[in-house]
C-alpha cells in the first residue's frame, strides 16, 4: 500500500513536470507547435508496449510456475496495454489530422499494424472473460499472451520494413537528430509516463486480485458461458 | 483551430482519459474489497 502510495505521488508530479516539460520545449522548424504532441503520442505508445511485454513475462511465469500473481500480472498490463494503445492512436489521430491532413491511413503500415495489435489484445482480454475457470483461463490466455506478443516488433518495425506515411524511429543506432531541449522534454516525458505504468500496474494488479477473489468466493458471478459454449473451447 | 489548440486537446484527452482510468480502477477496488467480506459471511 505504502508502495503504490509512493509511486502515485511520484507519478503524479513527474506527469506534472512532464507537461512542464513539453510546454516550454521549442518549437519545430516544420511543424511549429503541432510538435508537442508528439511528446505525449510517443509515451503513450511506449507504455503499451512496456504493458505488453509485462504480459509476456506473466505468461511466460505463468507457464513455466502456475503462479496465480503472474497471471493476474499478465491480465492487469494487458488491460493498461490496451488502453495506452487506444490512447496512442488518438493522439496520432489528432496529431494526424492538421499535420497529415487526415487522421488515418490504411496503406500506412504503422497505423494499420497498431490497430492490428490492439485487436489481439482486445482479443486477449475477451478471451479471459469467456472462462470461468480460473486455472483454465490462465493456461489459454497465457498462451495467447506470449504469441500476441510477437505484434510488439512488428509495429515498431514497421516504419523500416515499409516505408510509408509514419516517420521513421526518432532515436536510431546511428545518433539523435533533435534538438536537446526537445530531447529533454521526450526523455522527461518517456520518464514520467513509465512511472505512471508502474504505479497503474500495482494498482491494476492489486484490482485483478480482488475480482478473482470475489469470483472464487461466489462462483456464480463469475460464470459467463454455458456447459456447451466451454466445450466448443 | 490553430496549432496550440490541437496540442491543448491531445493533452487534453490523454490526461482525462488517464485520469478517468485511475480513478475507475480505484473505485472498483474499493466496491470488490468492501463487498467482499459480505459475500464470504
Amino acid at each position: 500500500m505504502k508502495t503504490q502510495r509512493t509511486l502515485s505521488w511520484t507519478a503524479g508530479v513527474a506527469m506534472l513536470a512532464g507537461l512542464y516539460f513539453a510546454a516550454t520545449a521549442p518549437p519545430d522548424v516544420i511543424q511549429g507547435e503541432f510538435v508537442r504532441i508528439f511528446y505525449v503520442h510517443v509515451s503513450t505508445a511506449w507504455v503499451a508496449f512496456a504493458a505488453f511485454g509485462v504480459t509476456l513475462v506473466g505468461s511466460l511465469l505463468w507457464l513455466i510456475t502456475k503462479r496465480p500473481v503472474a497471471d493476474r500480472t499478465a491480465a492487469a498490463a494487458a488491460e493498461i496495454g490496451v488502453f495506452f494503445t487506444a490512447l496512442a492512436i488518438l493522439t496520432g489521430m489528432i496529431w494526424g489530422e492538421p499535420v497529415w491532413g487526415t487522421p488515418w491511413n490504411w496503406g500506412d503500415a504503422r497505423l494499420v499494424s497498431t490497430a492490428v495489435m490492439f485487436f489481439v489484445y482486445v482479443g486477449y482480454l475477451a478471451l479471459r472473460r469467456s472462462i470461468p475457470d480460473l486455472t483454465s483461463r490462465a493456461n489459454r490466455s497465457a498462451v495467447l499472451g506470449t504469441m500476441a506478443f510477437l505484434m510488439v516488433p512488428a509495429v515498431y518495425f514497421s516504419v523500416n520494413l515499409w516505408r510509408t506515411l509514419h516517420q521513421g524511429p526518432t532515436i536510431r543506432p546511428d545518433g539523435v537528430t533533435m534538438d536537446p531541449e526537445m530531447l529533454r522534454a521526450f526523455l522527461f516525458n518517456l520518464a514520467a509516463f513509465s512511472i505512471l505504468f508502474a504505479a497503474m500496474l500495482v494498482s491494476r494488479v492489486r484490482l485483478q486480485f480482488a475480482i478473482e477473489d470475489a469470483e472464487s468466493a461466489s462462483p456464480g458471478r463469475a460464470a459467463t458461458l454455458s456447459q456447451p459454449d466451454l466445450e466448443m473451447l | 483551430m490553430d496549432g496550440i489548440a490541437w496540442v491543448v486537446f491531445a493533452y487534453v484527452v490523454t490526461y482525462g482519459f488517464v485520469i478517468t482510468y485511475v480513478v475507475w480502477m480505484h473505485r472498483r477496488r474499493r466496491k470488490l474489497e468492501i463487498t467482499e467480506p459480505a459475500d464470504q459471511t
